[in-house]
């Protein structure tokens, strides 16, 4: 199965280099057309940078429930790093029911 | 005090809530032995996962960073026919591995060529080192989705667990419980019913002599 990129187009074009279905938002408001054209069937993995993510997050929501394709959130240029924990954070709360991941030891 | 369930006070109804009780209880440390299980694997997951998650982070900016020089300093034209068509083919294979109760993906990333697939003289260095920068950092990419994947199935499955549990303990088996009580009390009662109006008779036919 392959693999897609969701982002700006520094993430995307550096990996469509390394074989991965690269799919470029340039404006995060046009995010829902470019989402479109993806068929989430096709891949295994689907990673998406955070500022994509964020603008994607109703679309996104229904493959949170099944297992393929797998979302995962990475920084974009600009960096952002909290979603991606923020959804294993809440995950981890949920089923423990208290926050243990990133608590300081 | 939890409710009685509304049934019959007889010894029928008794036995079979009594069984009925018996399972409940044997689901309940079943299903606890389940769910410490599957906090193993959790807790165990989610440590390493947060340090893959930061390495990748860092390598992925890092990376990003290289690349962006590199797009200053060529034309944007050219990079994107350098890039246009990648000779490399990344495919994943999916596995099934059996983790406690639940089938969990597992990942195989298979990257296949080279990825200079473009002019050297058209193109900045820098492109060359952001590409294999990029190219390192995939596979473990490819882990974090892998990890992040089963920490979200053990979740999901933790949290069902956990519920079932306490629904055993704290609803059904103090209901079958207090059922139970409730029946053995109304038998009782009625015993000492019938041995009271046995007395009452015997007292009425005659002095206590038959």
């Amino acid at each position: 199965m392959k693999m897609a990129i969701l982002g700006d187009q520094t993430a995307t074009e550096g990996f469509k280099a390394l074989g991965l279905d690269a799919f470029a938002v340039g404006e995060l408001s046009g995010a829902q057309e470019v989402w479109q054209a993806v068929d989430p069937e096709k891949y295994s993995v689907i990673f998406v940078t955070e500022p994509v993510y964020r603008a994607l997050i109703v679309e996104l929501e229904p493959l949170r429930e099944r297992v393929y394709p797998v979302v995962t959130v990475i920084p974009s240029v600009l960096g952002g790093r909290n979603a991606g924990r923020d959804e294993i954070r809440a995950l981890v709360e949920k089923a423990v029911g208290t926050d243990i991941m990133f608590r300081e030891e | 005090m939890a409710e009685k369930l509304s049934v019959n006070p007889n010894r029928m109804v008794l036995l079979k809530i009594k069984r009925r009780l018996s399972v409940a209880r044997r689901g309940h440390k079943l299903l606890k032995d389940k769910f410490d299980e599957l906090m193993k694997p959790f807790l165990a997951t989610i440590k390493e996962t947060g340090r893959i998650r930061e390495e990748v982070e860092t390598e992925l900016e890092e990376a990003y960073k290289l690349f962006a020089i590199a797009r200053v300093e060529t034309s944007a034209v050219e990079l994107d026919a350098a890039l246009s068509q990648p000779k490399v083919s990344a495919d994943v294979a999916v596995h099934r591995r059996n983790l406690v109760s639940l089938t969990v993906p597992e990942f195989e990333l298979d990257l296949e060529g080279e990825f200079d697939c473009y002019g050297l003289a058209s193109t900045p260095a820098m492109l060359d080192e952001a590409l294999s920068r990029m190219r390192e950092v995939l596979p473990r990419m490819v882990l974090l989705a892998q990890r992040e994947n089963t920490i979200k199935m053990l979740a999901w499955e933790i949290e069902k667990t956990r519920r079932r549990v306490n629904a055993l303990e704290y609803v059904l088996i103090p209901q079958l419980e207090e059922t139970v009580r409730y029946i053995t009390m109304k038998l009782d009662e009625f015993e000492r019913a019938n041995l009271n109006r046995l007395m009452k008779i015997k007292e009425m036919v005659g002095g206590g002599e038959i």
